[in-house]
């Protein structure tokens, strides 16, 4: 398999006619987690929690307001974040992580994936701890399969922290 | 248009130094066997883009033959190792000939 110049001209010549075949580059690492994704889904939902819990300004005191409209905008920033962030960790699992044997044995899953990027997206649209409740329910099922295709048994348990909801755990 | 070789264009560099981005590989459907170590294009079994990929085993099973694909250059490689092996049907092509770009030598 020398270089040919000659040959690569010619088929250079041709080159609009050609597919491209990937070498993709990535890091295939081998660390996959999804214990980013739900800490991420329950930081949506105790940052919806602590934007319902922020003192309200009364309007003859603009000192109020300013902190109002920043601490609003801070809990706002985190939960655009986590919500992305969990979107993300899940997108990455799916995506490197699982195989098509895997959907095979566990027919919901591609659905549950989809979920769970309809309820992030909603969790970034709206300040709905409904939304955010169900992010976090779809990526506990998504926890308790990647666990149970790496063959770990896991337990459900509040988390011991706010929001104080329930998160799937592995039993290593 | 059905053909008896396939030249495709190749992105990226998981077959480093075998092949690199922008060389072309020719490949043909005319073959009598697969075996460890020949170099496959083919769909990807998740969403149907063309690889190119090293055959690193044959793994045969009641389904029959699948092979399980490696990039040479395996710390840049998205591979059978992410998603699984591979079905004969998703076969394009074994390599017969990389006619490679003309580069810089390094200095």
């Amino acid at each position: 398999m020398k270089e040919n110049n000659t040959l690569t001209r010619l088929l250079g010549a041709m080159e609009d006619k050609y597919e491209t075949a990937y070498a993709h580059c990535d890091y295939p690492c081998g660390i996959y987690d999804p214990h980013l994704a739900q800490l991420s889904a329950l930081t949506v939902v105790r940052m919806v929690d602590l934007m319902n819990a922020i003192p309200k300004p009364k309007p003859e005191n603009p000192s109020e307001l300013l902190d109002y409209v920043h601490d609003m905008a801070r809990a706002v920033e985190v939960k655009e974040k986590h919500a992305e962030l969990c979107k993300h960790e899940v997108r990455v699992i799916w995506g490197d992580f699982i195989k098509p044997e895997h959907v095979k044995a566990h027919p919901d899953l591609h659905e549950i994936v989809f979920n769970i990027m309809k309820f992030g997206g909603k969790s970034k649209q709206e300040p709905d701890r409904d939304a955010a409740m169900k992010l976090l329910n779809e990526v506990n099922k998504f926890s308790e399969i990647f666990w149970e295709i790496k063959g770990v048994k896991t337990k459900r348990a509040k988390s011991p922290y706010d929001p104080h909801e329930e998160v799937v755990y592995p039993q290593l | 248009m059905w053909t008896p070789v396939k030249v495709v264009k190749i992105s990226g560099n998981s077959m480093a130094p075998y092949a690199k981005d922008g060389d072309y590989a020719v490949s043909t459907k005319f073959f009598f066997s697969i075996a460890p170590g020949d170099v496959l294009v083919f769909r990807s079994p998740v969403d149907g883009t063309i690889l190119i990929k090293r055959v690193r085993n044959l793994e045969t099973s009641g389904e029959g033959t699948k092979f399980f694909m490696e990039g040479d250059n395996r710390m840049r490689s998205t591979d059978s190792n992410t998603f699984g092996t591979i079905a004969k049907k998703s076969i394009i092509g074994k390599v017969i000939f990389i006619a490679r770009q003309k580069r810089a030598e390094p200095a």
